[in-house]
């Protein structure tokens, strides 16, 4: 689910951080708002659901699968406090395990920290009114797929990576749609242990008064996202970096004969090039150099 | 239930190792670079893995990588062992479109870019303390309250999942018999909801604990400027938009 970099183009990279920055911004004020709700509570959630995480459930065939959490999060706290729990989640298994990118760390906030968790919650309230197991197990469900289908679309949409957005969704689905069963099936589980032993404790998710228009906004944000990164890749997919180089007239010799060839710059005058060169050169040895030379002793 | 319990432990004792995996022994330079230009620098870096589809220009920021961790004293195995599994799984992913398309430049261009970009994030895992990120974070002007759950997180995680496993051990003593998939499901769900319980309640005292504190969190260190490491990226960069 953790998408790495290299796998989404810039664009689409870029927007989902935006993305993801308004509707976990939009959260962050609204915890801060609540009264109910506070820091060390989303904390030692997210922990919980961190360590959650790690269950390996067997399945049969000898395999297993791990729980997300994401819907279960949204159920418990509610979609603000849930999302931002399942982001402090994300960011830490990006920043201290590597598991998913950096540059793509705004995509994978988006996959599993606002979709799976709003449209988990979206969907418990809605069936919850009919049967609360069903309402738990659906949302468990949905929001896991939900979360693997936006990864395939996503992942799909770029050009860096040659398969369809067909291809990408099919793969990312269906198999989700499987493992989800199981995380559908645990979260009914939980919502209903608590609902019977502590059910005073559903008033975090509850409580708050969430208002309807910003969870439409939200909502709508959610569905219209493939949308969105379906233009950013319109745009036209290129990588400034590259045209950077184009525009400084850097790339006009495109047969490689060495770095710097006679000590110049393609395409430069000989003299500034050569100025270049010298500095690229001395730059990157002396600064190795020191380095070593100012490395702290201990 | 007891391979639940098994399987569980295995993993996370692999994942766990991480903790103190990314808190290097060894201080190098790039430990003492100021987190956030250390943050701003991997991000670069990253940026100029994938900003292109050029072999030549991706083994180059492969090489600046794995030459920086070298003069700094870092262990290349180490970063190696952490950055290569992704890659091996990218191959086996794009080997059918590649081999379909005869592109194989692709196949190789792929995955050592996803390579090159871990290397680089692994990198700064492996020189900077996660309190050291998380102040790193906070000067680039990230919400202090969201560090804060960050940090809560963290902090927890470990205590977290000694209760779970205490949960999970209680039920797998009262255990008679040999226990269905099914039934495994059932009995897991409801020690997880027990956990989750407890967790609320967890959360209640260390609300109050904070609160008799003062509520003050701080992440602070001091660092250098980092102007060695700013110059040697700035050279790669250079020299990346010249190939």
């Amino acid at each position: 689910m953790h998408i790495p970099d290299g796998y989404l183009d810039l664009s689409i990279s870029l927007l989902l951080w935006i993305l993801s920055g308004a509707v976990l911004g939009y959260s962050l004020k609204k915890v801060a708002d609540s009264k109910n709700i506070n820091t060390p509570l989303i904390g030692v959630i997210s922990a919980a659901v961190f360590a959650a995480q790690m269950l390996n459930w067997p399945i049969p065939g000898g395999t297993s699968a791990h729980f997300v959490g994401g819907s279960l999060a949204g159920i418990l706290l509610g979609p603000y406090a849930g999302s931002i729990a399942m982001a402090s989640v994300v960011a830490i298994q990006a920043f201290l395990y590597g598991d998913g990118g950096l540059i793509a760390l705004g995509a994978n906030l988006w996959n599993m920290s606002v979709v799976n968790v709003f449209a988990g919650w979206y969907i418990f309230r809605l069936i919850e009114k009919h049967n609360r197991f069903a309402a738990a197990f659906t949302s468990g469900w949905i929001g896991i797929t939900a979360a693997a289908v936006f990864v395939g679309l996503e992942v799909g949409l770029s050009s860096a990576f040659k398969y369809s957005a067909v291809v990408a969704v099919s793969a990312m689905g269906l198999w989700h749609g499987l493992l989800g069963l199981i995380e559908g099936f645990i979260t009914a589980g939980v919502v209903g242990y608590i609902h019977s032993n502590r059910p005073d404790i559903e008033k975090y998710g509850e409580a708050e008064s969430f208002g309807r228009l910003p969870l439409a906004i939200v909502g709508i944000m959610i569905i219209l996202s493939p949308v969105f990164a379906y233009l950013a890749e319109m745009v036209g997919y290129s990588e400034p970096l590259e045209n950077v180089a184009e525009e400084l007239g850097l790339r006009e010799n495109q047969k490689y004969s060495g770095l710097f060839p006679d000590y110049t710059v393609p395409g430069m005058n000989d003299y500034i090039g050569t100025l270049i060169s010298g500095a690229v050169g001395v730059m990157i040895f002396l600064s190795l150099a020191l380095m070593r030379r100012y490395a702290p002793a201990d | 239930m007891h391979l639940l319990i098994e399987k569980t432990l295995r993993s996370a004792t692999a994942y766990f190792q991480d903790f103190f995996i990314h808190e290097y022994g060894r201080k190098t330079y790039l430990h003492s670079v100021h987190p956030s230009v250390k943050l701003i620098g991997t991000v670069f870096l990253i940026l100029l893995s994938i900003g292109t589809f050029d072999l030549k220009k991706i083994v180059l920021v492969i090489l600046a990588v794995y030459i920086l961790a070298f003069n700094t004293g870092l262990s290349l195995l180490t970063l190696a062992r952490r950055s290569i599994l992704f890659p091996i799984f990218s191959v086996i992913i794009v080997l059918p479109v590649a081999l379909y398309g005869k592109n194989f430049e692709y196949l190789i261009a792929f995955p050592l870019r996803v390579f090159s970009s871990i290397s680089s994030l692994q990198l700064f895992i492996l020189t900077t303390k996660f309190n050291e990120t998380l102040f790193g974070l906070k000067k680039l002007k990230i919400p202090e309250s969201m560090l804060h759950i960050i940090w809560i997180t963290y902090r927890y995680t470990i205590s977290m999942f000694r209760d779970l496993l205490n949960v999970l051990i209680a039920r797998e003593s009262r255990r008679l018999r040999r226990s269905a998939h099914l039934e495994t499901l059932r009995g897991g769900s409801k020690s997880l909801g027990l956990f989750l319980l407890r967790s609320f309640e967890t959360a209640e005292r260390v609300e109050l604990a904070m609160n008799s504190r003062g509520k003050c969190i701080s992440y602070g260190g001091r660092y250098t400027s980092g102007s060695l490491y700013i110059t040697y990226l700035a050279g790669v960069g250079i020299w990346w938009m010249m190939l």
